[in-house]
């Protein structure tokens, strides 16, 4: 591999990390946001009981 | 004003007692220090070491490994036996209770250090007789600033269960600075040289120490609060 | 509850459709449209990323000292959500410029790392940034732990003007930044550093804006929880 193909594939791999940071911040904002509506409607529920 | 120094000058005297009567601490930090320059002889084999390069860099790592010792020493006299919480209840600014520590801290640091100095002079033949108040003001000027931030971080750390593994951990990343300057400068000494030829590194160490003492003085009282 | 909540962040996800296609104009700005450098070679181009990297990683890191002051002044968990956001995304981009920085050094100076005043300052303040993971994550139990942290957060961010003077106050190998002597860079060179820049910038923002919405969730999540056990044992 010639020096410039080390290049490619050291930003290759920092963009995909880059690219997972931002996918696993969006899970995670998903599923906190989940959790509280599941709470909620759960908090309801016993209110109502 | 005055009553402000008082308490101080109080709380290091209670600091300082404590120690005069098991001299546990600076016994384990001194030996502790002269054993790092003991190892370090026998690991690289050393006959004789360049005073410009090495010996300073061996130097300031045994008094960074040594100083968590103390750190962790008078921190601990206050956890025992809950004094802190006793000591909280005294009427003096907390400010005063972090100068107090960190004055303690900075003495048996400082009296570590001059023992280990004339040990490793002998042990690895580097003549040090000739520039004794240079390396008396860089020595000082160093633990000033490994004082304060040290004492901050070590009520911080002493919280947590793995407080001696903390503790270095985020003491030595805020005392690289400082230790540069005092590695450059003291290589300044031990070769021969003025420290004015360092003075870039005085500026900085200054810089950091009056940073460091601020920010711990003003920092302190919020890091004890419940 | 506040209607922000309920509904599922279209602003947050509508970020995305903004930052991604900035990221790849700005690659093609970088490696495509951007003229060769003649000394330096292909290998320069790393540069344009490189600058905003590091300038958006000081910029993260002012936010946490702001906020780390305004947690321990004002308290409130939104100033330490605000902190731990950008402390997170700073140590991103710092973590990136010690990656992408050794790349260049290779080619130019022969070396990956020197133990030059602009580099050994970043490391440093990368070396900071992690400590204050460590201490959250080692202490995350402890209520005083928020404080902890800003407290490390605004000790830590003291060395950021450090590390941007020291190009300055020692003598380094590292080439100041080009922004500065505007007239000597190529117009095609400037307007893609600027746009790399800015695309940083934008994706810096995005990150910041969800990871603190995480936090302020997490903390309503918690206070939920709580009321939730209480109804329990009621």
């Amino acid at each position: 591999m010639s020096p410039m193909h080390y290049l490619l594939l050291g930003y290759g791999l920092i963009w995909l990390g880059l690219g997972v940071y931002l996918f696993q911040l969006n899970r995670r904002l998903d599923r906190v946001h989940r959790d509280i509506a599941e709470l909620r409607e759960r908090l309801e529920r016993t209110r109502r009981v | 004003m005055r009553g402000y120094w008082r308490a101080v000058a109080a709380l290091v005297e209670k600091d300082l007692r404590l120690e005069w009567r098991s001299r546990e601490a600076i016994t384990s930090m001194a030996f502790f220090s002269v054993l790092v320059v003991v190892i370090f002889g026998f690991a690289f084999q050393t006959r004789k070491i360049d005073p410009a390069t090495e010996a300073p860099g061996l130097l300031w790592v045994a008094f960074s490994f040594s100083g968590i010792l103390g750190l962790h020493r008078v921190l601990a006299i206050e956890r025992e036996n809950a004094a802190l919480q006793a000591l909280l209840l005294a009427p003096v600014d907390r400010s005063a209770i972090f100068l107090a520590k960190m004055i303690s801290v900075l003495g048996l640091v400082l009296l570590a250090e001059w023992i280990t100095i004339p040990i490793f002079s002998i042990l690895l033949r580097v003549p040090v007789l000739s520039c004794l108040p240079e390396l008396a003001l860089v020595t000082c000027a160093g633990s000033v600033g490994f004082a304060a931030v040290g004492v901050l971080l070590a009520t911080i750390s002493s919280g947590s269960r793995l407080r001696e593994v903390l503790l270095p951990l985020l003491l030595y990343p805020l005392w690289v600075p400082i230790l540069v300057g005092c590695v450059e400068l003291t290589g300044l000494a031990l070769s021969g040289r003025p420290l004015a030829e360092g003075s870039d590194w005085l500026v900085l160490l200054a810089a950091y120490d009056v940073v460091f003492v601020t920010a711990g003085t003003l920092l302190f009282d919020l890091m004890l609060e419940e | 509850m506040s209607a922000r909540t309920k509904t599922a962040f279209p602003f947050l996800r509508a970020l995305d459709l903004l930052v991604i296609p900035m990221i790849l104009v700005g690659l093609y700005f970088a490696y495509l449209y951007a003229p060769r450098e003649t000394t330096m070679g292909d290998v320069q181009r790393i540069f344009y990323f490189h600058v905003g990297f590091a300038l958006n990683c000081f910029l993260a890191f002012t936010v946490v000292f702001v906020s780390s002051i305004g947690f321990l002044w004002k308290g409130g968990r939104a100033w330490d959500d605000t902190a731990l956001a950008a402390v997170e995304v700073g140590f991103l981009y710092c973590t990136l410029v010690l990656l992408t920085g050794p790349v260049w050094a290779r080619s130019a100076w022969g070396v990956w790392w020197t133990w030059d005043a602009r580099l050994t300052s970043t490391l440093l303040l990368w070396l900071i940034f992690a400590s204050y993971l460590f201490l959250r994550t080692y202490m995350a139990e402890d209520p005083r732990m928020r404080r902890y942290a800003a407290a490390l957060g605004i000790l830590g961010a003291l060395n950021v003007p450090i590390v941007y003077y020291s190009v300055k106050w020692f003598n380094t190998q590292h080439p100041t930044t080009f922004i500065t002597q505007r007239g000597k860079l190529d117009p095609q060179m400037a307007v893609s550093l600027r746009f790399c820049m800015l695309a940083v910038l934008a994706l810096a923002v995005a990150l910041f804006l969800k990871r603190r919405a995480i936090g302020r969730l997490e903390e309503e999540r918690d206070r939920l929880m709580a009321a939730y056990e209480e109804g329990e044992i009621r």
